[in-house]
């Protein structure tokens, strides 16, 4: 789901130094971590969010431990799946979707269950520690608009608003999948949080129908903030960590992000099974628990903590660009992982069928 | 093909049994080193891979039956080869011209023109895709261009569907196309060219009656490799492609690393192999048949 190429500007750059560089270093360190106990290896998304991930964790984490962390990017769930199914598991701590972990039988054959009696994880929600992953971050998947597109006008405010083409004038965008679209429509619809699982699937993909030609579908999320900050799009869903690193780099760019009606997803740290230094890993899942770390990196990031106590700590300003307080307030729902990890194939199918007849 | 038969060196004309078997064991040495190469690194293991679509873990024909029980899937295949067919068109229409000016063109500016072919060639396909979103958007350079130079009073949708999708393959495949015309091009003898306008051709019936029957196997050869390069698209039709831009190499790439089934995704790459087969041996006999009325 999650693109490690950030567009902006910078991340052209170094998104052509990661598809040079990327596979010949990540195969360098992984020889190299083999040959000793003291290290572990971390894969995640790549990007800025893995450079403040070694800022803020991994670094002090070496010093104080003597582990070395070798952080690889470009992480794939082909690729755990193809190391675990070899026996040659090279990486020992996977940043993994909710989804990975969600559906105990298919989690069971690519990971390690956690031992939480060597795990510090006072603060973090008990839904987000689950067997075979610790809930690591937070997203939101909001709604977000270009300022300019509403000038001098009301701005929409709910899902029901981006239905609403007459009042709202403006280019719509949605991911072209069903995760997160279904919900939207459904909230769109009125459906209150409370009994929006299990989804009314067909009811949603009605209410889509109404204005489905009139959607950009786009399909990785670097697109929908790059078209919404061009002003291509008027209003998108879009992820709220993408607003925030754009926000970060170039802060004049006309985006705003409606909070409520937003979907929390958590990012969760587990370890992929047959991991040769599940020691080191579990020392490094408990260290990226931390509240006070996890609000170091959500200060820099705008990436919310798994551990609600991290907000304590946070002025107000730096809480409110976090999904983790608006949920806490009620205006974001969570994404209900469970009941999508054991039918995403049967949905996925019903909505390429659906786009394609 | 008959000519270049007769011609070339040909196993079975070679008299005596010594000839036979020294020609024998040479064509063996020539071909083992190739052959050996992709067998340990390409045959067994697609052929591993694409086992997987008939175990499910015990012996199923299930996960074909999936793919031809919904209309989803072969609309899906329909599309693929339609753009990919599309595609290798236009870059083809592109393409030869250029090839052309390249075996014309003096060697400085030859030099110069492969260096900008290549350019394009060396970039990241996910930045070629994402330039292509700004140029192409309803606010992008193309559209300003025609709008507010009156051609177009409404700006034109370029991307986000069909047509973007195919903008940006022939991007893509145009300077592969280029390289392999120019590379069979090369061989052609110039000279048969001013013998023609000798005989009092004109350069364009030159060019029609000598140097484009003489450069055609060329072209049906590397059509037939952009073609098969076309149908394995991904990335461009997903970024550039609108809701019904759905290719099978996108259905395929889904299934292996996002739903982790990977049955049904061999059983896709499998349907895609198959069809792509299917697909070339009719064309080559359709080659083969029309060289058959010819020679007769």
């Amino acid at each position: 789901m999650k693109n490690s190429v950030k567009m902006t500007r910078r991340a052209f750059t170094s998104a052509v130094g990661a598809a040079a560089l990327g596979i010949p270093l990540g195969l360098t360190s992984m020889k190299s971590a083999k040959a000793n106990d003291d290290t572990v290896v971390f894969a995640g998304w790549g990007g800025n969010w893995q450079e403040a991930e070694r800022e803020y964790f991994f670094k002090d984490f070496e010093r104080e431990t003597g582990i070395r962390v070798v952080d690889v990017p470009d992480l794939d769930l082909a690729k755990v799946k193809t190391m675990v199914d070899s026996g040659n598991v090279s990486w020992d701590v996977v940043q993994a979707l909710d989804m990975w972990v969600a559906d105990k039988d298919k989690a069971a054959s690519l990971w390690e269950e956690i031992d939480y009696s060597e795990i510090q994880s006072e603060g973090v929600p008990k839904d987000l520690l689950r067997p075979y992953g610790a809930g690591v971050a937070t997203f939101a998947m909001i709604l977000a608009y270009n300022t300019k597109a509403f000038e001098g006008k009301q701005a929409p405010a709910s899902w029901a608003d981006y239905w609403d083409f007459e009042k709202f004038v403006g280019k719509r965008g949605m991911i072209d999948a069903p995760r997160y679209a279904l919900e939207i429509a459904l909230m769109a619809k009125g459906v209150p949080p409370k009994d929006l699982y299990p989804l009314d699937v067909e009811g949603a993909l009605e209410h889509w129908d109404k204005i489905k030609n009139d959607v950009l579908w786009w399909d990785k999320f670097p697109q929908s903030i790059n078209l919404l900050a061009s002003g291509e799009l008027a209003v998108t869903m879009t992820s709220h960590g993408r607003v925030m690193s754009l926000l970060e780099e170039e802060p004049d760019t006309p985006i705003k992000i409606v909070w409520s009606q937003g979907i929390l997803t958590t990012d969760f740290l587990s370890i992929p099974k047959g991991s040769k230094r599940k020691k080191n890993a579990q020392k490094l899942i408990s260290w990226m628990l931390d509240p006070k770390r996890q609000a170091d990196y959500a200060k820099a990031t705008g990436v919310g903590p798994s551990n609600f106590k991290a907000l304590d700590s946070l002025d107000d300003a730096t809480k409110k660009t976090l999904p983790s307080y608006y949920y806490q307030t009620g205006q974001i729902i969570e994404f209900n992982a469970d009941w999508w990890s054991t039918r995403e194939q049967e949905l996925v199918e019903r909505w390429n069928f659906w786009q394609l007849i | 093909m008959h000519a270049q038969a007769e011609n070339s060196y040909s196993l079975r004309q070679s008299s005596g049994l010594t000839d036979f078997l020294l020609a024998r064991l040479g064509f063996v040495t020539l071909i083992t080193p190739g052959a050996v190469f992709l067998i340990i690194c390409f045959i067994i293991p697609v052929a591993l891979l694409l086992q997987q679509s008939f175990f499910d873990p015990d012996f199923t024909f299930d996960f074909y039956r999936k793919a031809f029980s919904s209309p989803v899937y072969l609309s899906v295949f329909k599309v693929s080869f339609e753009i990919a067919l599309v595609s290798t068109a236009l870059s083809l229409l592109a393409s030869y011209p250029l090839a052309f000016a390249l075996i014309i063109a003096p060697t400085r500016l030859r030099a110069l023109m492969l260096g900008l072919i290549l350019l394009p060639f060396w970039t990241n396909i996910l930045i070629r895709c994402y330039a292509w979103m700004l140029v192409l958007q309803t606010k992008g350079m193309v559209n300003s261009v025609l709008t507010s130079s009156g051609i177009l009073s409404a700006p034109a949708e370029l991307v986000f569907n069909t047509t973007g999708v195919l903008i940006g393959m022939t991007h893509y495949l145009i300077p592969i196309n280029t390289l392999m015309l120019y590379s069979s091009m090369k061989g052609i003898d110039l000279q048969l060219l001013n013998a023609a306008k000798g005989l009092g051709a004109d350069p364009l019936r030159a060019f029609v009656n000598v140097f484009f029957p003489l450069s055609l196997p060329a072209l049906k050869a590397s059509a037939v490799l952009v073609f098969v390069i076309a149908l394995g698209f991904f990335v461009t039709p997903a970024l550039l492609g609108g809701r019904g831009d759905i290719t099978v190499a996108m259905l395929i790439s889904s299934y292996f690393s996002e739903l982790l089934n990977w049955g049904f995704g061999s059983a896709l790459a499998t349907l895609l192999l198959i069809f792509t087969a299917a697909l070339l041996i009719l064309y080559y006999s359709f080659q083969r048949d029309a060289q058959d009325r010819r020679a007769k």
